[in-house]
């Protein structure tokens, strides 16, 4: 086989010391507004991305709408209706807090990053007339046209403008960065944050970052029980990197989370049973509403939540007669009746009427804005579209105006997953937090999709923000507190143990084998013995193959840190298993050994950390949160006043404005 | 970048949990099934913006100067279009997705049910 020199400088060995008042771990979107939120305070600010911070994270590459923006001018409802009904539709399984400040303060964070030069408004008039567009303010809404609180928006333009502003504020960015340990001080058994152990992905150098509060910003999990050698990019919805290094690291320090036992079946894998995001033809998030036909080119009806069907295109966005309004996104499956809003004829029904597949999304017969905005706005604003899809289907020649676009399947994944191939997806789980967003550690926080039941690009936006607040007050107060020396070299010896080895097992083998026994030992339906055969062979991987593992360069250890990592959150999942001794529909979780559906006592978040190396169990209400909008304004006041100048122009929050 | 045809070897490193800093890394590049990214060596300014705007960190810039950068983890490319999108000449660089995801289309049909 053939070798290159590494271009990169062999730093492995350096070390060198950062401090900083806030530390954010993550330059996603929740790590980017955590970082501006505390340079604003006027505090000193280290981001630590383990990409490139311009263009990394799930939305790096762009979003092209922002829900639950409540306070918007246009706005029809209010952030306790929304957030409220979240909650209820998730059966309370929810992360109320979170969904509360997308609501409150979404909108703020859009004003934001219009401010930083982000484009959330059709500035240029290419929609004027169109119905989802406002003449005064020509913002442009998705979903329901009569209540306005989802935003289409021009996301490509939105991390270089995060990017350019945290320089701006002087935020020390360190790109190229995987954090890779918390570190804790312990003072009379009680621990707090200190800071984080980073290593650089391309030289090797060691980055020990001391801090008075640090914030966790990173992904969600995943490559658990997907995984393709040939194709690792493909496996998941989310960036490679983002693999949920930050719920691993949180486990190791004894940070607590929720909902870990909750996962879906697959709904995206591009390495195998789906297409590629917004890629085939569909109608839902991005393509929502899309016209779609059958094989025959008869179109496909829609419905409203009573089975009525809708004549023409605009109906599909409204809500139905006596409906106030209705819920679509990112984590909206299957809503109950309350919340439903228009969707295609049900698929059994379809089968029975004699509608043939395959189906196809049909642009053609849409109004002339309606189809410029889904093909050429919203596919092309979104992430991984404006090159993949948008660039590349034109150049084949597709056409929306001539062209129908292929659909696989029957649902808007364009995907045929088995029971056992699952993700984390729909509001999976995470850290467990209080008001504040802090964790179980005095002195650490959480934002975006490191929170329990998070979801979308203002999810992360506004609690990045909130949180990036929230540290900073406590930073103010908190002094440095000591990092022990034996800490950190203990987290080096881990980190460069695979270069170290002069041949052994490749990091993809590892990977390959989690996932195997994810799918055999946590598959769709689970019982207490094959859990428990699923954490020996996981110990077996640990103690014999992670000391096999052997890389030739950093780039390759960060990878193998990276499985390392889904290693440490596999086994928190199937503990987490292991601890739900009931079956839960909301949850999607289902025991053999405990069928009872949703038992009245169990009807709460289990949560669970490690501590000694033992798991403790706890049990929080479902609605430990308490009334939203009392509880938030109760502990944001400043925040309050601050926003109605800055934001609202002195007259009164959105709430108010709309309430 | 030179490529050195040896067989690929591990460098030697101390046994110390520093790691030896005198050490060279080497790279040996994984077969991979597709080709996400292909420059055109003639548009190509050797910039480098891709490599920098790659969040997976798919592109190792090359050690000759003014040369594309080498796709050197092509199966770990997420197929996000930022390295085109960062590119400042037109069509010297393209992503396409893998055969087996590019998505069928065919002209609009009318039926009546």
């Amino acid at each position: 086989m053939s070798q290159y020199q590494w271009p990169y400088e062999n730093e492995v060995g350096r070390e060198e010391e950062v401090t900083a008042d806030v530390l954010v771990l993550g330059g996603g979107i929740a790590g980017c507004y955590a970082a501006i939120a505390a340079a604003r305070k006027g505090l000193s600010v280290a981001l630590v991305e383990k990409g490139a911070t311009i263009r990394s994270g799930a939305a790096g590459s762009g979003i092209d709408h922002w829900e639950s923006a409540c306070t918007n001018p246009c706005s029809k409802v209010t952030p306790k209706e929304i957030a409220e009904a979240y909650v209820d539709e998730q059966d309370h399984y929810s992360n109320g807090i979170a969904h509360y400040i997308e609501c409150r303060e979404g909108y703020d964070r859009l004003l934001d990053m219009e401010s930083f030069g982000g484009k959330i408004r059709d500035t240029e008039d290419e929609f004027k007339g169109a119905e989802f567009r406002d003449e005064e303010t020509k913002l442009m809404f998705a979903y329901d046209y009569a209540n306005r609180f989802t935003l289409r928006v021009w996301g490509t333009t939105f991390k270089p403008a995060l990017f350019h502003e945290l320089k701006r504020l002087g935020v020390r960015i360190f790109d190229r960065t995987e954090a890779t340990a918390l570190l804790l001080s312990e003072e009379n058994g009680e621990k707090r944050g200190a800071g984080a152990v980073g290593m650089n992905v391309r030289t090797g150098k060691i980055t020990v970052f001391h801090s008075r509060s640090t914030i966790l910003a990173m992904s969600r999990p995943a490559r658990i029980w997907l995984f393709h050698p040939d194709l690792p990019g493909l496996c998941e919805f989310r960036p490679p990197q983002s693999i949920g290094s930050g719920h691993a690291m949180g486990w190791r320090a004894g940070i607590e989370f929720t909902m870990m036992e909750k996962s879906v079946k697959g709904e995206f894998s591009a390495s195998g049973r789906s297409f590629p995001p917004y890629a085939a033809g569909n109608n839902h998030n991005t393509w929502y509403a899309a016209t779609m036909v059958d094989a025959r080119g008869v179109e496909i009806p829609y419905v409203d939540r009573d089975g009525r069907e809708l004549s023409g295109v605009s109906e599909r966005y409204y809500p139905a007669k006596g409906q106030k309004f209705f819920l679509k996104g990112g984590v909206i499956d299957n809503p109950k009746y309350e919340y439903r809003g228009p969707e295609t004829l049900d698929f059994e029904e379809l089968m029975r009427r004699g509608y043939r597949l395959p189906f196809y999304a049909d642009l053609s017969r849409m109004p002339e804005m309606e189809r410029r905005v889904i093909w050429g706005m919203m596919v092309g604003e979104e992430g991984k579209t404006k090159i993949p899809v948008l660039q590349n289907y034109t150049e084949r020649g597709f056409d929306p105006k001539l062209h129908m676009l292929q659909s696989y399947g029957s649902g808007w994944q364009s995907a045929s997953f088995l029971p056992q191939e699952r993700q984390l997806f729909g509001a999976p789980g995470g850290v467990m937090h209080d008001w504040d967003l802090q964790t179980n550690i005095e002195g650490i926080y959480a934002a975006g999709d490191q929170l329990f039941a998070s979801d979308c690009c203002g999810f992360a936006a506004a609690t990045g923000y909130y949180a990036g607040r929230k540290a900073a007050e406590y930073a103010r107060k908190a002094p440095l507190r000591e990092i022990l020396r034996e800490n950190v070299e203990r987290e080096k010896k881990r980190l460069y143990a695979p270069l170290l080895r002069k041949e052994g097992m490749d990091w993809r083998e590892l990977n390959m084998a989690i996932s195997k026994a994810m799918q055999n030992y946590c598959g769709e339906v689970k019982c207490r013995d094959l859990l428990l055969e699923g954490l020996s062979l996981l110990k077996s991987y640990r103690s014999e193959a992670v000391p096999q593992i052997c890389c030739h360069n950093p780039h390759e250890l960060m990878r193998a840190h990276e499985v390392f990592d889904i290693l440490d959150v596999s086994e928190m999942i199937l503990h987490a298993c292991l601890l739900r001794e009931s079956s839960s529909e909301p949850l999607c979780f289902m025991r053999s050994d405990f069928p009872q559906v949703d038992p009245e006592e169990d009807r709460r978040f289990i949560t669970l950390r490690q501590e000694n190396g033992e798991v403790i169990k706890g049990s929080v209400p479902l609605d430990y949160f308490g009334d939203l909008e009392a509880e938030y304004e109760k502990r944001n006041r400043d925040y309050i006043d601050e926003a109605r100048v800055r934001y609202y122009g002195g007259i009164g929050t959105g709430k108010e404005e709309n309430g | 970048m030179t490529e050195k045809q040896k067989e690929c070897e591990r460098p030697g490193r101390d046994g110390g949990c520093g790691g030896n800093a005198a050490a060279e890394f080497f790279v040996c590049p994984v077969p991979c099934s597709v080709r996400p990214i292909v420059y055109d060596d003639s548009a190509c300014i050797g910039c480098g913006r891709c490599a920098e705007v790659c969040q997976v960190d798919v592109l190792v810039p090359s050690l000759e100067k003014g040369k594309h950068p080498l796709v050197m983890f092509p199966g770990e490319c997420y197929y996000c279009g930022s390295c085109v999108m960062e590119c400042p000449v037109p069509g010297a660089i393209r992503l396409v997705h893998p055969l087996m995801n590019q998505a069928k289309f065919v002209p609009v049909r009318r039926e009546e049910k």
